[in-house]
Order: structure tokens, then C-alpha cells, then sequence
């Protein structure tokens, strides 16, 4: 193994791609490089030449390294990835940043609606610490903008981090108007709830829904924002490489 | 009908690998050596690009990858499933029509080209 270990630790750091799928391909290219080691010395070939040849015909290029992240990427990445595939889904990306103004729009209606109860329901404050949270990472993420531009990959963990509080906001969004409509319901059967208080009641919902909504959906343009970024600023970083290696 | 030629260009690695696996099952090593071997050498998966292919079939559900323990080592081997011989078999008629197509094309260009020559000179 020691003897391909310099193609194994350049697949090591190039490969981005989740567990355990990127332990799979270093294990399936480290048993492929030994075997075909010892089947070409079995043929006769010296030492260097089966190393030279074995190298050649299996250690991954920039370019199949490159393909390999792609296939193993996760889910949200390859969606984004197909977003950011020229102008064919442009189309697509525009219905986003359309929704995503809508619910924007909608959520300041709310807020700004002096016959909102929202303040009432816990969570909506549970929402409003999503979206402090949110802020913030989104504040740090701007300030490494640098970053993110020279070294591709080095906010990836805030973007994670980002795209885990917009899945927190849906969830609770969603659980908070379950609750809202539990409640109500558990009111009207005890016979005590009236129209104003099912209309309050419906109402805290549909606010809570539309406060996710524009949380989930403006997260995920900013994340999409950072990591068209960082792509770019990867691919750049190969091309580089390449070239040096050249 | 148009035959998109970029794509059949592109599909023609995944028929190979696909060809190779139609005999048994093997490791990916393997099936680079065996797709150099029965070319002649006139097709090399070269520089690990093999592995985009195989791992793209294994997700269409083209190929079946399986890890088995072999002299205490883990290893992948790969087979053709049910639904790659059936791509396997499409793919070699769209090959095959386009290089009828194809053939027809240039020996129809290069007769005339003989042709051409003595007049030229």
C-alpha cells in the first residue's frame, strides 16, 4: 500500500465527498492499485513498471477526481449544482429568487400588521433566535468573502451550518402552527373556543408558516449565493494546480 | 431521426465497461485491463476515469457494485444487472446505425474525392 501512498493521500485531500461514500472510493482505488500491482509483476514487468503502469491506468486524474464529487456529492449540492449549470435552469433559479421575494414580502405584511398575534405563539420567538442565529452566520460568512474567494472550500462548514438552521426554521415553523391548530382544536371540543379566538388561532399558523418559509427560502438563495462562489473559486484553484503540475 | 453524435461519443466508455462486465463479474482493475486487452489497445481507460463511470452505472442502477472479503482484504466487484444488458443492447444498435450512417456518409465523400484527384493533377 505504502507504495501508492502518495496517490492515495493526493486523492485523500482532493476528494469532497460525505461518508462513508469517500472511505469507499479510497478503499476501492487502494485495493485496485495493489492488485493490478501484483498482477502486472505476475506478468513479468519490473518493479518500476508495474508501478509506473498501475499509476497510469488507475490513480485518478483532476478531472475524475473532479467527476467522483460530483457523483457523491449530497443531495442540497447537487441540486445547487444544477442550478448552477449555465442558462438551462435559469428559468428555475428565477422562480426561486420570485417565491422567495413573495414570502419575503409576506413575512413583512405580517410583522408589520397590527393585528398580528404572533408574539403570542413560543415559536414565533423560537423563530426570531433561528433568525439571530441565521444573521450572525450569515454576518461571519460576508466577512470571510475573502476567504471564500482565494481558498474555495473554507467556509464550507458555515454554509453547512447555515443550511442546518434553515431545516431548524422549517421545523419549527411548521411545528409551531401544528401546535397552534392542536390547540384550538382541543378548544373547540371542549366547547370553548369562539370565532375571534379560531380565526387568532389560524391565523398565528399561517403567520408562523410564512415566517419558515421566507427563513428557509432566503437561506437557501444566500447559501446558494456562497457556494456558486466557492465553486468557482475551486475550479480556479485546480486550474492552477494543473498548471503547476504542468 | 438525428442521432446525437456527442452523446454516443460520451456513452461509448459506459458500453465498454458494460461489454466487459456481459462475460462475469470482475474488479474495476479488471475491467480496465480487459477493455485495453480486447481493443487491441485502441481503448484505454486511463488516469482513474474509470471509476466516474462505474460508480454512474452503479447509481442508474446499470451495474451492481458488492464488497466481498477475499484473503482477509475487502474488495468491490461489479456485474451487469438485468437492466444493463438491456442498456447495453440499445446502446450497441445506436452505436451501430450510426456507424452505418457514418460510413455512408464518408465512403460517399471519399469516392469523390478519388475521383477528384486525377482531374485535379
Amino acid at each position: 500500500m505504502t507504495r501508492f501512498a502518495h496517490v492515495l493521500q493526493r486523492a485523500d485531500r482532493t476528494l469532497r465527498a460525505p461518508e462513508p461514500q469517500r472511505s469507499r472510493v479510497l478503499l476501492e482505488l487502494a485495493q485496485d492499485l495493489d492488485d493490478l500491482f501484483g498482477e502486472l509483476r505476475a506478468g513479468g514487468l519490473t518493479e518500476a513498471e508495474a508501478v509506473r503502469r498501475a499509476e497510469a491506468l488507475m490513480a485518478p486524474s483532476p478531472e475524475a477526481i473532479e467527476a467522483l464529487c460530483a457523483l457523491h456529492a449530497p443531495l442540497h449540492v447537487r441540486l445547487a449544482e444544477r442550478f448552477s449549470e449555465g442558462s438551462g435552469h435559469r428559468f428555475e433559479l428565477l422562480l426561486l429568487i420570485g417565491a422567495t421575494l413573495l414570502s419575503l414580502g409576506s413575512a413583512a405584511f405580517v410583522l408589520l400588521g397590527t393585528s398580528s398575534s404572533l408574539t403570542t405563539s413560543p415559536a414565533a420567538w423560537l423563530l426570531a433566535l433561528i433568525l439571530t442565529c441565521l444573521a450572525w452566520q450569515g454576518a461571519a460568512l460576508l466577512l470571510q468573502v475573502p476567504a471564500v474567494l482565494h481558498a474555495g472550500d473554507a467556509a464550507t462548514s458555515r454554509m453547512t451550518s447555515i443550511l442546518w438552521l434553515a431545516g431548524l426554521a422549517s421545523a419549527v415553523g411548521v411545528s409551531g402552527a401544528l401546535v397552534e391548530i392542536w390547540l384550538l382544536t382541543g378548544r373547540a371540543q371542549a366547547g370553548g373556543a369562539n370565532a375571534g379566538e379560531v380565526f387568532a388561532a389560524v391565523g398565528r399558523a399561517a403567520d408562523l408558516l410564512v415566517f419558515a418559509l421566507a427563513l428557509v427560502l432566503a437561506t437557501l438563495l444566500i447559501w446558494f449565493a456562497a457556494y456558486r462562489r466557492s465553486r468557482r473559486a475551486a475550479m480556479y484553484s485546480t486550474e492552477i494546480t494543473r498548471e503547476e503540475a504542468a | 431521426m438525428t442521432i446525437d453524435t456527442q452523446a454516443i461519443g460520451k456513452s461509448m466508455n459506459e458500453l465498454l465497461v458494460l461489454a466487459t462486465l456481459r462475460s462475469g463479474s470482475r474488479h474495476g482493475y479488471q475491467i480496465a485491463l480487459e477493455v485495453e486487452a480486447r481493443s487491441g489497445g485502441a481503448f484505454e481507460l486511463q488516469h482513474g476515469t474509470l471509476y466516474p463511470i462505474l460508480h454512474r452505472l452503479e447509481r442508474e442502477g446499470l451495474i451492481r457494485g458488492r464488497w466481498q472479503k477475499e484473503g482477509g482484504r475487502q474488495r468491490k466487484e461489479y456485474e451487469l444487472t438485468r437492466a444493463g444488458q438491456r442498456h447495453l443492447g440499445e446502446g450497441t444498435s445506436r452505436v451501430r446505425e450510426t456507424m452505418e450512417r457514418l460510413m455512408a456518409v464518408l465512403t460517399e465523400a471519399g469516392d469523390d474525392a478519388i475521383r477528384a484527384r486525377p482531374a485535379e493533377g
